[in-house]
């Protein structure tokens, strides 16, 4: 299978006036169509920054991203951990946000809508609406937004923390319907035994590294996960991160 | 609650609108003859003058600050703003104004010299500005002989005599505004035997010490209206100088004297007894 | 909804017609009231000038505070939040002051229309530049730019109140009050009205882009939003109208704030609607305001229109606020 979205060699920092902190360093990763990748890892091993830098609102620091997707909203969409609303739309507003008026848009946000289940919740204010339906709205607007599931990426950023396993096992349901039509799904999670379930590839971060890309019941071995997590143990007291002061 | 009153207001509002039309949309207002003199006074000063020599009739219209003329008469504007269409409806033949410090509003130039309307501008600050005033009102007074003695009593104002006592007069309480040197309160102050102790221009913000160390030897209070005079002799003995000390305080009520008008001079006159009685008992107290 | 706007719309018409057609007249004894009074030949300019100028000072602050509260996310964000109504009035009392102590005339260095907009402009301009050297141009660097920089220039404001011999106070608080100019300078009103309606379409065109703007910055991003550019172009917006209308009639209060809002209880949050419905809540407002106070003589002639949209825009934004509150969201509006 072709890859969607290729990540080579990319390294991620932050600085601020005194401190560098290092995110990512030398990843490399490719995203294949058709497929659902669940990228795993402790609070703060650069999960959130490899989906920005692949939802393209992040450039790497150096490395390259190379995607057939990544310049274009119809192409790939984003869906944050925490997102916030600025303004109290309806759910089928807040869904069609920056669709148009043409049917094939609408029919788009129909079928998103299906998807989350929200169908029938379609003229209740966001605001109103529970975490959970919240983040199913947001998710909802991620696929509207997008023309076609073939060769498009659809990046969700923990997108289970607060749903129910009923909504959960109907977000997957839609998850592998997209991937199936020929886009890309990566997903964020924490959780490796729901990752197991939902994705076919897995990456296991560790303090911004890839120790481990591959199928996922290969990378989410006990083996592995005890690596991922084990460092969070030992290093609880301290921050995850490197600092590095400034040259 | 609020929406309720809220609608209310604008029910009432409304009717308000609608009653107003019950009363008065019956006929076409009468426009008045044009040969006759209608002043429209901006300035409450300026309306004072005007009574004075003997206009009040001639007073069509005024700002909201004109205290002298009838309240009855409608607000058509002030020193900076106007209503171009109650002025319309008035139909003046003069406005008299004393122009903002950035000069008169040009849309009022315009529109004045669009209807025909003569602008008469000054800025009273000083007695002569006063003067000027009455010189170019003259030809709109009836009674020539009231304009000339009015132009004589300014004339016959005393110069400042630099051997006077020096007082300090205060015209605000909170906060603290004195009576500057450049300042027609100045320029009557020779009346009552008296000078300013400040010479800053204008009207000047102060605080009690700067006030003190002038050393005044009076303290002179000026209030528009009865209820301000007991803020004011508050202010005043709270002066720490010799004057406040020994009781060298006189406070008045006297609106003319808060306006640069022909009135002041005799409303200053007026003073002279109370300052004398003031000076005379502290003398007397004083070793 | 489209009925909804053709409402909005039918009201703008209605009032324009109001304000035509309502003046004062004398009775018999010479007494003046308001009410009815066809215009004629002669106050027909009058009122017509004050139609114009009333609708396009509604329509810029409107705009104004739509294009403010999309760039700081924030529904508090007024027209003066980014101190453009501070920097307006230290630019008059830079011209009063520089006039009254050289003795140059104020029409020769522009006048209180030129100083306002040197003020404003350079307090855009100064927040622009604070902002960046805070946190980069976010919403909140921006509006804590704004606010400090009002505050600033306000006291700047009061210190050339206090340098300058025999006081601007009357002129400056005259200033501050806002007024609907009834003889305004032809070209400003026309450049004004170019002004605004170029921006109601450029706004209506980036529609799109606003509605996506409400949306988290990396949400908005992926959807294909360029930040960057499209908050200067916010800033550019927003700023240029409200120093336009502030320059034109002084710091009118309430009506960027309440426009917007009140578009949005009355026809959702959609921008592609309530763009061109939060132009009309403006229009709407400053109209009603200038036709109320025509009638509101209290003895002292007409109230200032600022007085009037600031008595009747506070209560009725608290109310606003309170329902807001209900709905349990700050947004909620």
């Amino acid at each position: 299978m072709e890859p969607l979205i290729t990540f080579s060699r990319v390294c991620m920092h932050f600085s601020t006036r005194s401190v560098i902190t290092n995110a990512l360093a030398d990843i490399d990763a490719s995203f294949a169509r058709g497929s659902t990748t669940a990228i795993v890892g402790a609070n703060a091993s650069g999960k959130s920054t490899m989906l920005r830098i692949a939802a393209g609102v992040l450039a790497p620091s150096t490395g390259r991203v190379e995607s057939s997707a990544v310049h274009s909203a119809l192409k790939r969409a984003f869906v944050p951990q925490r997102g916030s609303c600025a303004a109290d739309f309806s759910v089928e507003e807040l869904v069609s946000l920056g669709t148009s008026t043409r049917c094939a848009e609408q029919a788009r946000v129909e079928c998103a809508l299906d998807a989350v289940g929200l169908a029938s919740r379609r003229a209740v204010r966001y605001h109103s609406l529970s975490g959970g339906e919240q983040q199913r709205v947001r998710v909802a607007r991620a696929i509207a937004q997008i023309a076609s599931p073939n060769g498009s990426v659809l990046l969700l950023d923990e997108p289970f923390s607060s749903l129910d396993p009923a909504e959960v096992a109907r977000l997957v349901r839609a998850l592998r319907v997209f991937a199936q039509e020929g886009g890309s799904v990566i997903l964020s999670l924490h959780d490796a035994g729901l990752a197991r379930e939902v994705a076919h590839d897995a990456i296991a971060l560790r303090m911004g590294r890839v120790i481990a890309h591959g199928r996922a019941h290969e990378v989410l071995s006990p083996a592995i996960l005890s690596e991922v997590y084990a460092h969070e143990m030992l290093e609880a007291s301290t921050t995850a991160r490197w600092l590095r002061p400034t040259l | 609650m609020l929406l309720r009153s809220f609608s209310f207001a604008s029910a009432c509002a409304v009717f308000g609108v609608l009653a107003a039309c019950d009363r008065g949309g019956t006929a076409d207002p009468e426009r008045p003859s044009t040969t006759a003199i209608r002043i429209a006074s901006f300035s409450p000063a300026m309306s004072a003058t005007l009574v004075d020599l003997g206009c009040e009739s001639n007073i069509v219209a005024r700002s909201p600050w004109c205290t002298d003329v009838a309240k009855s008469l409608p607000v058509v504007g002030d020193f900076r703003d106007f209503d171009a269409e109650r002025i319309l409806l008035v139909s003046p033949s003069h406005i008299v104004l004393q122009p903002p410090l950035s000069g008169i509003n040009p849309a009022l130039e315009s529109f004045a010299k669009a209807q025909g309307i003569a602008l008469v501008a000054v800025q009273l600050d000083r007695m002569r500005d006063v003067r000027q005033f009455v010189s170019s009102v003259a030809p709109l007074a009836s009674d020539a002989a009231r304009v000339r003695a009015r132009l004589d009593a300014i004339d016959a104002i005393p110069l400042v005599d630099v051997h006077a006592p020096r007082v300090v007069v205060l015209v605000s309480a909170e906060p603290m505004l004195a009576a500057g040197g450049a300042n027609y309160l100045t320029d009557l102050l020779p009346i009552v035997h008296l000078r300013n102790a400040l010479d800053a221009e204008g009207w000047i913000e102060c605080s009690h010490e700067a006030l003190a160390a002038r050393d005044p030897d009076l303290l002179l209070g000026i209030a528009e209206r009865e209820e301000s005079v007991a803020g004011l002799r508050r202010a005043l003995e709270s002066i720490p100088c010799r004057a406040s000390r020994s009781g060298r305080i006189v406070v008045v009520v006297s609106p003319e004297l808060l306006r640069p008008s022909t009135r002041s001079i005799d409303a200053m006159r007026a003073l002279q007894s109370a300052i004398d009685a003031v000076l005379r008992t502290t003398s007397e107290q004083a070793p | 909804m489209k009925w909804r706007f053709a409402l909005l719309v039918a009201l703008v018409l209605l009032l324009a017609l109001a304000r035509l057609s309502v003046g004062p007249h004398l009775d018999g004894a010479g007494a003046m009231h308001f009410g009815v009074a066809m215009p004629t030949a002669e106050t027909l300019p009058f009122r017509a000038n004050a139609v114009a100028g009333a609708a396009v000072v509604g329509l810029l602050l409107g705009l104004a505070g739509l294009a403010l509260q999309a760039l700081l996310r924030n529904p508090l964000a007024s027209p003066y939040t980014l101190g453009v109504s501070s920097g307006a009035s230290f630019g008059v009392a830079c011209v009063l002051a520089i006039a009254a102590t050289t003795g140059i005339s104020t029409q020769a260095l522009g006048g209180e229309f030129g100083g306002a907009v040197f003020g404003a402009a350079l307090s855009l301009v100064l927040v622009w530049m604070l902002a960046k050297r805070a946190t980069g141009r976010d919403g909140v660097a921006l509006a804590l730019a704004g606010i400090v920089l009002g505050g600033v220039m306000s006291s700047g404001a009061m210190l050339l109140e206090q340098i300058v011999p025999r006081g601007l106070r009357g002129d400056l608080l005259a200033w501050m009050a806002g007024r609907i100019p009834e003889l305004p300078d032809p070209s400003a009103l026309v450049a004004l009205w170019i002004l605004g309606v170029l921006a109601l379409i450029v706004l209506w065109k980036a529609a799109h882009l606003l509605d996506l703007l409400m949306l988290d910055d990396d949400e908005a991003a992926a959807a294909g939003v360029r930040l960057a550019s499209t908050r200067a172009g916010l800033f550019i917006i927003g700023g240029l109208l409200a120093a336009a209308a502030v320059s034109f009639a002084g710091p009118i209060g309430f009506v960027g704030l309440v426009a917007p809002h009140t578009a949005r209880l009355f026809i959702g949050h959609r921008h592609r609607l309530l763009v061109p419905s939060t132009a009309l809540c403006g229009v709407i407002v400053v109209l009603s305001a200038d036709l109320l106070r025509q009638g509101l003589d209290v003895g002292t002639g007409r109230l200032p229109v600022g007085v009037i949209t600031a008595l009747a825009g506070g209560p009725f934004f608290l109310w606003l606020l309170s329902r807001s509150r209900r709905g349990g969201s700050e947004w909620n509006l």
